[in-house]
């Protein structure tokens, strides 16, 4: 995940980020990325649902 | 006589019998935040007028023998992301000073006054509550009252640090990921996180709505148990708050442990820190003669999971500014917010999927024991301004975010949570975490009053 890459997909989503800042999203998003690798390698049976509201 | 050291309940306990005026108790609350503000930068508003004539109003009660309520007189100021009324809720922003004044209180902050207590201003935090450290770049740096060089923790940096420095004895904050618990742990106080819907968020500027929580900070077990008692119950004005029955606390307060299962918390929680943290939570459970460990399963990934929720939420409350003013933010929160709005949305259901799974794990666990201890953090409070990263058990790590390493889990399936302190002359606080099924509070009371009774936990004031 390249600063042209994150540049591509936030314009996708409607957003402008400033080249200078651009560094920095990368690097937050990879860590997002990473912690989203976690939660996707974690199989899940299909009747794992999420609740509408979180009720503890 | 009523000094900073005065527990809520012992102010309130005078200011009905007329020992003392609720007058006198917020001129001195107000006298020591103009003394010690300078330094700590904690209060982002302070209400000297309108508080002197609350309390004013307060001792005309007690005067005309009405029961004013359970705090009568006791001086509190709460996290600048509560609403109170004529008070901007500046959530620690620039963007948000554009806002007008809130019409009316949060009905926490109103349960509070309700209760006799008398608010004496707001308190500062991380911009829109996404981090630990409270080193806000728009009003500066709140500082520990420990050591002025050391962040007092976040994101309700303020809120930790105007109690342990005793400028008021009780306060109010928010906790989404750990950040009620993580800032008492460091400033060497008692915070509770209640169960998630426990305390409305009415009021509340959010932050990840699945995950925010508000509660209490106080610097004695009695007078956290009372904060908490005020403002626990259901509030229609608050879409997820429960309507479980209220239990009060503060009888549990005088109780032992007698009975309960206590357990230490192993794998995840028993690794990630510095050796001292760990040994904390090692010298409490031989004081309370825990031979039990046990493990949540999975919990870096719970972790992991509520990284993603929060990062998306957040950026999705924020994202028209994201969109129209991402200068205005905080670099460190708009970095993170724009990485949160690019995340793809099947990770956030995945990681919303996930939290049933490992809140029905947890649920299991919890049918075996009572209270579970873990470290708050996995170290005492950092220097303002450290690096980015450090090492720690063996690993990089990002220093802002690991500070949560220990309570983003359990936030996540929202359990709830209090840190009780850890002090000695000379080193820096530590926080132990005690743990509890929902609407477990009461058990987590008994277990801190237990470990305050014997001296093991203490919240002594803290510089000055």
């Amino acid at each position: 995940m390249g600063e042209s890459e994150v540049k591509q997909l936030a314009a996708l989503v409607g957003l402008s980020i400033d080249p200078l800042d651009l560094p920095n999203v990368v690097v937050a998003l990879r860590v997002l990325l990473g912690a989203a690798d976690l939660v996707r390698e974690f199989a899940l049976a299909d009747d794992v649902e999420a609740a509408p509201v979180f009720r503890p | 006589m009523i000094g900073p050291q005065a527990r809520a309940v012992d102010i309130a306990a005078a200011v009905r019998a007329r020992r003392v005026s609720a007058r006198d108790v917020a001129a001195a609350a107000l006298a020591r935040i103009a003394g010690r503000n300078a330094a700590l930068n904690c209060f982002t508003h302070v209400r000297p007028d309108e508080a002197l004539e609350e309390a004013a109003r307060i001792d005309a009660r007690v005067e005309a023998g009405e029961d004013v309520g359970p705090l009568a007189g006791v001086p509190f100021a709460v996290k600048n992301l509560l609403d109170v009324r004529g008070v901007t809720t500046l959530a620690g922003s620039k963007i948000f000073a554009e806002r007008p004044p809130a019409a009316r209180d949060a009905t926490a902050v109103a349960a509070l006054r309700r209760a006799g207590a008398v608010l004496v201003g707001t308190l500062s935090m991380d911009e829109f509550a996404f981090g630990f450290t409270t080193e806000n770049p728009h009003y500066g740096p709140t500082r520990n009252p420990h050591d002025l060089a050391r962040v007092p923790g976040g994101s309700s940096g303020g809120s930790a640090a105007a109690v342990a420095a005793g400028l008021v004895p009780l306060a109010l904050g928010s906790d989404t990921n750990g950040s009620i618990r993580v800032p008492a742990a460091f400033c060497g106080i008692f915070g509770l996180k209640p169960t998630y819907g426990r305390v409305s968020r009415a009021g509340a500027a959010l932050f990840a709505a699945s995950l925010d929580h508000v509660g209490p900070f106080a610097r004695s077990v009695a007078d956290l148990a009372a904060a908490f008692d005020a403002i626990q119950g259901p509030d229609t004005r608050d879409p997820v708050a429960s309507d479980a029955p209220v239990v009060p606390c503060a009888p549990h307060v005088g109780r032992d442990v007698e009975g309960l299962r206590l357990a230490v918390a192993g794998g995840h929680f028993a690794r990630n820190a510095e050796p001292e943290a760990l040994d904390a939570v090692r010298k409490v459970a031989k004081a309370l003669r825990i031979r039990r460990e046990v493990e949540l399963p999975e919990s870096h990934r719970a972790r992991a999971a509520a990284m993603v929720i929060t990062a998306v939420e957040g950026a999705n409350l924020h994202f028209p500014d994201l969109k129209a003013r991402a200068k205005d933010f905080d670099p460190l929160t708009r970095d993170r917010f724009l990485a949160g709005a690019l995340l793809p949305a099947s990770v956030y259901v995945q990681a919303q999927r996930f939290r049933a799974w490992y809140r029905a794990r947890v649920a299991e666990i919890f049918r075996e024991i009572d209270v579970l201890l873990t470290p708050t953090a996995p170290w005492p409070a950092p220097l303002i301004g450290a690096p980015r990263t450090r090492r720690v058990d063996d690993a990089e790590v990002i220093v802002r975010a690991h500070s949560g390493v220990f309570t983003q889990p359990l936030s996540f399936v929202g359990l709830p949570a209090m840190s009780v302190p850890l002090a000695a002359p000379g080193v820096l606080p530590l926080g132990i975490q005690l743990v509890a099924a929902p609407f477990g509070e009461p058990m987590l009371f008994r277990v801190a009053a237990h470990l305050e009774r014997d001296g093991l936990v203490s919240a002594p004031l803290a510089g000055g």
